[in-house]
C-alpha cells in the first residue's frame, strides 16, 4: 500500500470514528446550550445504547426494532438523569453540576458493570458482506452505516431545530432563557428535552459503532471525553461546530495512529482540548469557548 | 478566630499524633497496616486537592498526573540513576511544581468549567506519556527495583516503619496547611472564594495566588506519589490515570471541600470502604476482576453534592 | 499655586458593542475633596468607577493617580496604590466574619507570604497581631466593634454597607470611591453616613462618590459632576448644579 493509499485509509477510518464523535459532541452542545451544564455522562449514553442493543439482539429481536428500543432507552436514561440529579440542583453552580454529572457517569458505568460484566460483547453489523473498496483503501460496511446514520441524524436535527416549534423553543432557550420564559416557553421542559435528546443521540452513536469496536461497560468514558473535545472545537454552543469538530478529531486521531504512533492516538483529543483552551486565553480564536474568567 | 498559644487545631493534631503513634504497636496485621498506609498516602494527595478546591476554589480533574509525576520522577531518579532517594523526592516535588506552574499560568485565566476540563486533558496526556515513553518509564509494565527510603542505615522497608513515615509527613503537612489557612493568605483565599472581584478590589492578586496554590497542591500530591513509589518499590501507570483523579475528588467532596481535616476524613472513609467492597463484592457477584466500588463513588459524589455539600467535616461541626 | 489633582481623568471612553457607555469624559479630583458624580441610571457612573479601578480597560483615554498613569494595571495593583472602592450591591465575603472581612482589607498593606504563613514565623505572627488591631480600630471608628465576630451575611443591610466601607478603609487609601453608599439606608443611617464621610475627609481621605440621594449629595460635596448618556454635562459646586438648566432637564433628581 503506497502512502497515498495509506492516507486515504486513515482518512476513511477517521471519518467513520469522527461521525461518532460528532454525534456525541452534538449531545454535549444540545445540553450545554440549553442548560449551561457540561454533561459528563454523555459518553455513558453511548455505552448503554450499545449494550442494550447487544442484549436485545441476543434475545432475537430484529435489529431495526432493537435500534429504536435502544435509542429510546438512551432517551430514558437522559430524562432520568435530568429529573433525578439535575433538576433538583438546577440553581447550583456550574461546577457543582459538573461534579454531579461526573458522579452520574460513574454510577451508570458501575451499574453497567454489574449487569453486563467486563467482557467485550459483540454486535453483528447491520448488513452482512465484505468490506468495500474505495480507491486504494477499504471501508467495512458498518462504517458506511455509521456515516449514513450520522448524516440522517444531522438532517433530522436540522429539521427539528428549524421546522418544529419544539426545536425552535430549544434554540430560543439556548440563546436567551429569560426572554424565552417571558414568551411562555417552559424552560424546565426544555432542560428535560435537551437531556432526553442527548440521551438518544448518545445511544445511537454507541449502537452504530458497537459492531466495529465491541461493547463494554467502560467504552463510554473515552467516547464521552472525545465527543466533548469535538463540541469544544465549535464553542460548545454550535451544532455545526460539533459536527466539524467531530470529523476533524476523528481524522486527526486516525492520521496520528497511522503515521506517528498508535499509543498516542488517544492523547490527540486532549492535546487539542488544551490547545483550544490556550488559544482562547491568547485570544486567537474568533469565537468564544465557554465564558472566560 | 485562633488565638496565639495552643489552638484547637493544635490540640487535635497532638491527639491524632498520639493515636497514630500507638497504632503500629497495637495493630499487628500487615494487611491492616497496609490499608492505613494507603489512607495516609491518599490523605496527603487529597489535602493537595482540598487546598486547590476548598481554598483557591478551582476544580482539578487531573491530580493523578501530579501523583504520577512524583512517583515516576522519584522512581526513575533512584532506580535508573541511583540518586539519593530523599534528594530525588525533593527534585520530584520541585519538578512537578514547575510543571504545574507552566501549565497553570495560561489555564488559570480560564473560567472554572474550562479550567476543570483542561486539567482533565492534562492529566490524561501525562498518563499516556507514562504509558508510551517506555524507554524512560518502562511503559505499561512499569518500573521496578525502586529502593526504599532510609534514614542513615535504618531502611524504611516494611509496613510498620512506613506507617510512621507517611503519617509523620501527613501530620506535618496538615499542620503547615492549617497554619496557612489561618493566615493572611488563607483569608485571601477564602475571599477569592467568596467574591473574586471584591477580593481583587481589596488588593488581592487573585491570579497569582491561585497559581501559587496550584503549584503547592501539585507539589504536595507529587510528594505523596514519591512516597508511594518508595513504599511499593514498583510502579506502573495504571494507578495514575483518570480514575485516581476522580477518587481524590470523591475523597475531598466526602470530607468536605473546604476542610483540611475533611481531606483526612474523606481519604480514610473512601479507602476503607473501597477495601471492604473489594472484599465483599466478588462473593456477591461471583466475579473478581472489576472495580465495583465505582458505583459507590458515583453515588457518594452525587449524594454529598446534593445533600451534604459541607461533607463529613461539616457534619462533625454540626452544620 | 494649586497642587496637581490626586486623580485625573482625560478623554475617558468605553464602548460595549455599539454603545458608548462613557464618552470623552474629563474631570479631576483634588486632594482632600469630596466630589460626587450624579446622573440618571445608565449614565455611566459605575462604568467610570470600573474603569478607574481597573475592572476593564477603557476604549480611549487616560486615568492618572498622583500623576501616574494607571490604565492597564490590575485592580489589585490599583488598590495597592491607594484607591479603595465599595460596590453598588454590597460585595462582602458573606461567610467570613465582619472582622475577617476588614482584616482582608489589609492584604495589600501586609506582606507575609506562603512560606512564612505556613511556618507561622515570629514576623508573621507579629504582622497578624498588627492586622487584627488595625482592623478592630477601624471597626471602632465606624461603630461596628461589637459586631466584629458576627458572620457578615447575618448583619442588617446598613451595617453590611458600613463593613464594606471599613474593609476599604483597611487599605489606608488616599482615595475612596463609594458607589451608592446610601442605597437602602433609612434617614438616620444616611445622616450617620454623611457624618462618616465628613470624618473620613477630616482624616485626609479624598472621596469620590456616586449616589442618587440629592439631600446627601448636595449637602456633603465640594463639587458635583453630572453625567448623562455617558457624557459630562455639568461640573461645579452643588449650588450651581442645582440651578443648571441642562441638569434639571436631563435629570429631574430625586429627593429620597
Amino acid at each position: 500500500m503506497n502512502l497515498a493509499d495509506q492516507v486515504l485509509q486513515y482518512l476513511l477510518s477517521g471519518l467513520v470514528v469522527g461521525g461518532i464523535y460528532a454525534l456525541i459532541g452534538l449531545g454535549f452542545v444540545i445540553v450545554y446550550s440549553v442548560t449551561r451544564v457540561i454533561n459528563f455522562a454523555q459518553g455513558e449514553f453511548a455505552m448503554l445504547g450499545a449494550l442494550v442493543m447487544v442484549t436485545l439482539t441476543d434475545r432475537g429481536i430484529p435489529m431495526p426494532v432493537g435500534f429504536l428500543l435502544a435509542a429510546l432507552a438512551g432517551c430514558g436514561i437522559g430524562a432520568l438523569l435530568e429529573g433525578a440529579a439535575i433538576h433538583p440542583i438546577r440553581r447550583g453552580s456550574a461546577l457543582t453540576l459538573l461534579i454531579i454529572t461526573i458522579g452520574a457517569s460513574i454510577v451508570i458505568r458501575g451499574a453497567a458493570l454489574l449487569v453486563w460484566g467486563t467482557d467485550p460483547l459483540p454486535l453483528p453489523a447491520f448488513t452482512g458482506g465484505p468490506p468495500l473498496q474505495i480507491g486504494g483503501a477499504i471501508i467495512v460496511r458498518q462504517g458506511l452505516w455509521v456515516l449514513a446514520v450520522a448524516l440522517a441524524i444531522f438532517a433530522g436535527l436540522w429539521a427539528f431545530f428549524t421546522r418544529t416549534y419544539a426545536g425552535k423553543a430549544v434554540q430560543a432557550c439556548a440563546i436567551h432563557p429569560t426572554a424565552s420564559r417571558l414568551m411562555g416557553i417552559r424552560v424546565d421542559r426544555m432542560f428535560l428535552l435537551a437531556f432526553t435528546l442527548a440521551g438518544g443521540l448518545g445511544a445511537v452513536a454507541g449502537i452504530v459503532i458497537a459492531p466495529i469496536t465491541y461493547a463494554t461497560y467502560d467504552m463510554g468514558l473515552m467516547l464521552g471525553l472525545k465527543g466533548f473535545v469535538a463540541a469544544v472545537v465549535g464553542g460548545l454552543v454550535s451544532p455545526p461546530g460539533a459536527i466539524v469538530g467531530g470529523f476533524l478529531l476523528g481524522i486527526l486521531e486516525s492520521l496520528t495512529a497511522g503515521l506517528v504512533s498508535s499509543g498516542y492516538k488517544d492523547a490527540v483529543a486532549f492535546l487539542i482540548l488544551i490547545l483550544i483552551c490556550l488559544a482562547q486565553v491568547a485570544r486567537l480564536l474568533p469565537w468564544r469557548v465557554v465564558e472566560e474568567a | 478566630m485562633a488565638r496565639f498559644g495552643v489552638r484547637p487545631d493544635t490540640r487535635a493534631l497532638l491527639v491524632l499524633a498520639a493515636v497514630l503513634a500507638a497504632i503500629p504497636l497495637v495493630v499487628r496485621s500487615g494487611y491492616l497496616l497496609g490499608i492505613l498506609n494507603f489512607v495516609g498516602l491518599n490523605a496527603i494527595a487529597a489535602m493537595g486537592l482540598t487546598l486547590l478546591m476548598g481554598y483557591a476554589g478551582q476544580v482539578s480533574l487531573g491530580q493523578a498526573a501530579f501523583f504520577g509525576l512524583g512517583a515516576y520522577t522519584s522512581g526513575i531518579l533512584t532506580a535508573t540513576y541511583a540518586v539519593n532517594p530523599w534528594a530525588a523526592m525533593a527534585a520530584a516535588a520541585l519538578l512537578t511544581g514547575i510543571v504545574a506552574f507552566a501549565i497553570g499560568t495560561p489555564i488559570f485565566r480560564l473560567s472554572g468549567l474550562l479550567l476543570a476540563m483542561s486539567t482533565l486533558g492534562f492529566g490524561i496526556i501525562v498518563y499516556y506519556v507514562q504509558v508510551n515513553w517506555a524507554a524512560l518509564t518502562g511503559g505499561p509494565s512499569g518500573l521496578t527495583a525502586i529502593p526504599p527510603l532510609s534514614l542513615g542505615g535504618f531502611r524504611i522497608d516494611n509496613d510498620r516503619r512506613f506507617f510512621y513515615l507517611v503519617w509523620g509527613c501527613a501530620l506535618l503537612l496538615l499542620a503547615l496547611a492549617l497554619n496557612l489557612a489561618d493566615s493572611r493568605i488563607g483569608r485571601a483565599l477564602r475571599a477569592i472564594h467568596g467574591g473574586e472581584l471584591a477580593a481583587r478590589m481589596a488588593g488581592v492578586d487573585a491570579t497569582r495566588l491561585k497559581l501559587q496554590i496550584f503549584v503547592v497542591s501539585a507539589a504536595i500530591t507529587a510528594l505523596a506519589g514519591s512516597l508511594y513509589a518508595h513504599y511499593l518499590t514498583f510502579i506502573n501507570p495504571s494507578p495514575f490515570g483518570f480514575g485516581y483523579s476522580i477518587e481524590l475528588l470523591v475523597m475531598v467532596v466526602l470530607g468536605g471541600v473546604t476542610s483540611l481535616w475533611g481531606a483526612f476524613l474523606g481519604a480514610g472513609t473512601l479507602t476503607i470502604l473501597t477495601e471492604a467492597l473489594r472484599a465483599i463484592m466478588p462473593r456477591l457477584t461471583g466475579r473478581t476482576q472489576a472495580e465495583y466500588e465505582i458505583i459507590l463513588f458515583g453515588l457518594l459524589l452525587i449524594g454529598f453534592m446534593m445533600f451534604l455539600p459541607k461533607g463529613l467535616a461539616g457534619l462533625a461541626r454540626g452544620e | 499655586m494649586a497642587s496637581p489633582p490626586l486623580l485625573e481623568v482625560r478623554g475617558l471612553a468605553k464602548g460595549f458593542g455599539g454603545v458608548m457607555a462613557v464618552n470623552d469624559v474629563d474631570f479631576a479630583v483634588r486632594d482632600g475633596q469630596i466630589k460626587a458624580m450624579i446622573g440618571p441610571n445608565g449614565a455611566g457612573k459605575t462604568t467610570i468607577f470600573n474603569l478607574i479601578t481597573g475592572v476593564f480597560p477603557p476604549s480611549r483615554g487616560s486615568v492618572a493617580f498622583r500623576g501616574r498613569p494607571i490604565v492597564g494595571l490590575g485592580p489589585h495593583a490599583i488598590a495597592a496604590l491607594g484607591i479603595g472602592r465599595t460596590f453598588q450591591a454590597v460585595h462582602l465575603f458573606g461567610e467570613m466574619t465582619v472582622l475577617e472581612n476588614v482584616m482582608l482589607g489589609r492584604h495589600a498593606r501586609s506582606r507575609s507570604g506562603l512560606l512564612a504563613s505556613a511556618l507561622r514565623t515570629a514576623s508573621m505572627r507579629r504582622e497578624e497581631r498588627e492586622i487584627r488591631e488595625a482592623s478592630l480600630t477601624i471597626l471602632d471608628a465606624v461603630g461596628l466593634r461589637d459586631k466584629a465576630g458576627q458572620v457578615a451575611a447575618s448583619l442588617p443591610y446598613g451595617e453590611q454597607r458600613l463593613t464594606e466601607i471599613a474593609r476599604a478603609l483597611a487599605l489606608e487609601p488616599a482615595m475612596l470611591l463609594l458607589d451608592e453608599p446610601a442605597a437602602g439606608l433609612n434617614r438616620e443611617e444616611k445622616a450617620r453616613l454623611g457624618d462618616l464621610i465628613r470624618r473620613l475627609r477630616g482624616r485626609g481621605i479624598t472621596l469620590l462618590l456616586v449616589d442618587h440621594h440629592m439631600d446627601l449629595v448636595m449637602g456633603i460635596s465640594d463639587e458635583v459632576l453630572v453625567l448623562n448618556y455617558g457624557e459630562k454635562i455639568a461640573e461645579g459646586p452643588p449650588g450651581e448644579i442645582q440651578r443648571h438648566q441642562g441638569v434639571i432637564t436631563a435629570y429631574l433628581g430625586d429627593e429620597d
